[in-house]
């Protein structure tokens, strides 16, 4: 089995160049079958949000939203070179720098916000030989986001993030521990086009990025 | 008996008006009315609509939202960080009620035997009031 494993590049790549070799067709369907399984996964990191959507709308020069911590699971079926995955994302947005610029105006504010996300992806895989693994992934996602804010008695949310649908593509490297547990670094791309919208027309894209590392298990 | 001695066809058209009447009166309740605040003053506002809150509404700027209550209340107060502070509160109507009455009528083609007449009939006339509220800054106390 390991040395199928070993060696498996090399009789897919022999079992390429053979045109309409049985012997080649068969080899490749080994690795294929043995690369095919179920796959649930976990990741924690960093959220970086992008562009001009964290932005105070009118405190100039202050952010309202920083980057912080995420959290990701996901279940994903492999088939041969193509994984199909369902995954659960959720991003903490850092509002400090907010909460400070309205205490040094003398109005004392509590500010949280985070942004969950629920996306189905296609995960095209760059590179299957086991132990080192690389795809691809593009999808499309759906934005809940989750704020509020407090201010002179007062609670309400930011009504300017607004849920919806939006994009996210990324790429991932696996490292296998074993047969079936993997380490896994991903760095993605989120992009939501009606993410941010005030009640007086403004809008903004909003985007980050999500680095994380995680755990993978095939099950 | 037949039905039609149980309900005389005068009988049936009386029920058919009032069916219809009331149904045009319980449609008019679900009525949405549209609801402009808009900003008058040179900072930024937060809104409130029937509790709903609009976070950050620019100078000059204006929230638009449809309601379908018979009231609607609408409060507002500077965005916070801005040096500023006082607010506003207000309730209006959003639709006006109006009861109707109209007198039956009959009338006969001469010469011939046969009367054509029309039901009295009342009701409820309700009509949208649309709601513009523009806050400048006397308003915010």
């Amino acid at each position: 089995m390991l040395n199928r494993m070993k060696y498996g590049p090399a009789l897919l790549a022999i079992s390429l160049a053979l045109p309409n070799g049985a012997w080649g067709q068969f080899e490749m369907e080994q690795v294929d079958k043995e690369f095919s399984s179920w796959i649930i996964g976990i990741d924690a990191g960093y959220f970086q949000p992008l562009g001009t959507w964290t932005d105070h709308r009118y405190a100039r020069g202050v952010d309202l939203f920083r980057g912080s911590v995420a959290f990701n699971v996901d279940l994903e079926r492999r088939m041969r070179r193509v994984g199909v995955a369902l995954n659960a994302g959720y991003a903490n947005l850092n509002a400090g720098a907010w909460e400070d610029y309205a205490a040094a105006k003398g109005d004392r504010i509590e500010s949280s916000a985070s942004l969950l996300h629920f996306s189905a992806l296609l995960r095209p895989y760059l590179k299957t030989s086991k132990p080192d693994v690389v795809n691809l992934e593009l999808g499309v996602l759906y934005l809940l986001p989750q704020s509020q804010e407090r201010f002179a008695n007062r609670s309400y949310d930011y009504d300017f993030l607004t849920r919806g649908f939006g994009f996210i593509a990324g790429l991932r490297y696996e490292r296998y521990l074993n047969r079936t547990t993997a380490l896994a670094l991903r760095i993605s791309g989120v992009l939501v086009p009606s993410g941010v919208q005030y009640a007086d027309g403004e809008k903004h894209l909003l985007s980050g990025l999500p680095i994380t590392m995680g755990i993978r298990f095939e099950l | 008996m037949s039905a039609r001695s149980i309900f005389p066809k005068s009988f049936a058209w009386y029920v058919t008006l009032g069916l219809l009447v009331s149904l045009s009166v319980s449609y008019s309740e679900d009525i949405n009315v549209a609801v402009t605040v808009a900003n008058r003053t040179a900072y930024y506002l937060h809104v409130t609509i029937n509790g709903k809150a609009y976070t950050n509404i620019a100078p000059e700027n204006s929230v638009n939202e449809e309601v379908n209550t018979a009231t609607v209340s609408i409060s507002a107060f500077y965005s916070p960080a801005q040096g500023r502070s006082g607010s506003f509160s207000k309730s209006y109507p959003t639709v006006s009620r109006e009861n109707y009455r109209r007198s039956g009528q009959t009338s006969c083609n001469n010469g011939r035997s046969s009367c054509t007449s029309t039901a009295p009939e009342t009701g409820t006339r309700i009509t949208s009031l649309p709601v513009r509220v523009e806050i400048f800054p006397r308003d915010l106390q």
